[in-house]
């Protein structure tokens, strides 16, 4: 938590401090489009906590353990790459959510699964950005290279764990 | 580079986010009483003020390195690269991009216009979405804790130059060229 924050802040000083010996008014295009990205993500943002939120309360522990748990082995995996396709937009939206499933009580393969499925297969993403603007053909070729990556992402976190003693 | 609108703060997802809040809020209190609601609300309080320093950095972050390296840069020095060496420098510029997809994609449609090597716009798509170093500091760290993200992170570290590999090859089999994919 600290030593997120120290890297993050370290690296706005690095990074502010290389943009002021740019010419004037590198900083404030900058902070222009911080600001423009932080409107963006100012109120989905708390509603998408306040959803994962309540999601935590409202999702019966047993149900998701059995279909998302520890040991809901491979059909767990698969369900979690399918439900993280599904979920839409950015980070802002999509962890508090995973963390929801984390302590609904979520395996750690299946949420690998799960953000694997959120990255790659992406349906939101695909259908708004990638097939309107790279067309069809670099959707299937994208998708034909990387589809397996979701659940085997799974299989490589239960290998993992065995191996090294996690959580 | 061309300016791009600001985004508005009120749409279709944020009120299909509000609205699905309220129903679960709704649900919350119907199933599990009031105080699961509090629960609920408390424990989005600490995530939100939890994250909300680091969420200010990397938009700072975010906004600098789109000044400091601009988008020509990107693509110039992408669209020379070929072979291995090509996957593992897009392999690096996929998990330094910061942001959203609108950046990344123009990124990968200038490059895929001009015949760029389609492994590398698959490794770097793929590195991307699955390594972005800016959200594992910022949200995956915080939301899921530092064991968990970094043994994703090393389980996805393979992936973008596999995926740039296997779509070199397809692209050969199916006789596709960069150009001829991308309208």
């Amino acid at each position: 938590m600290i030593a997120s924050n120290i890297l993050v802040w370290g690296l706005v000083l690095i990074l502010g401090s290389i943009a002021l010996r740019r010419p004037r008014g590198t900083i404030s295009k900058a902070f222009q489009f911080s600001a423009g990205q932080g409107r963006a993500m100012l109120l989905r943002m708390p509603m998408a906590i306040l959803l994962g939120a309540f999601l935590v309360e409202i999702v019966p522990k047993e149900l998701m353990q059995s279909a998302m748990g520890h040991d809901s082995g491979v059909g767990g995996i698969l369900l979690a790459s399918i439900a993280g396709a599904l979920l839409p937009g950015g980070p802002f939206i999509s962890f508090p959510i995973a963390v929801a499933f984390y302590k609904a009580g979520a395996g750690a393969p299946q949420l690998t699964a799960l953000l694997t499925g959120w990255s790659i297969w992406a349906f939101h993403r695909t259908l708004n950005y990638e097939l309107p603007m790279m067309g069809p053909r670099f959707l299937a070729l994208r998708l034909a290279s990387s589809f397996l990556f979701p659940p085997l992402a799974g299989l490589a976190c239960v290998v993992a764990m065995n191996w090294i003693d996690l959580f | 580079m061309t300016k791009s609108k600001a985004p508005p703060l009120i749409d279709r997802s944020t009120i299909a986010f509000a609205v699905a809040a309220l129903l679960a809020g709704v649900l919350c209190a119907w199933l599990r009483g009031g105080e699961a609601v509090r629960h609920a609300f408390v424990s989005a309080m600490d995530i939100l003020l939890m994250i909300l320093p680091q969420i200010c950095g990397g938009l700072i972050i975010a906004g600098l390195v789109q000044v400091l390296i601009p988008r020509d840069a990107v693509s110039r020095w992408l669209g020379e690269e070929a072979g291995l060496r090509g996957l593992f420098i897009a392999q690096i510029a996929g998990a330094l991009t910061p942001g959203g997809p609108f950046g990344s994609f123009g990124i990968v449609y200038a490059l895929a216009k001009v015949g760029a090597d389609i492994g590398v716009l698959i490794t770097y798509l793929t590195a991307w979405t699955t390594l972005s170093v800016l959200r594992l500091v910022i949200w995956e760290i915080p939301f899921l804790g530092f064991d968990f993200s970094m043994l994703r992170f090393v389980i996805c570290l393979p992936m973008g130059i596999v995926a740039g590999i296997i779509a070199r090859r397809l692209a050969r089999q199916w006789g596709w060229s960069t150009e001829s994919m991308v309208k």
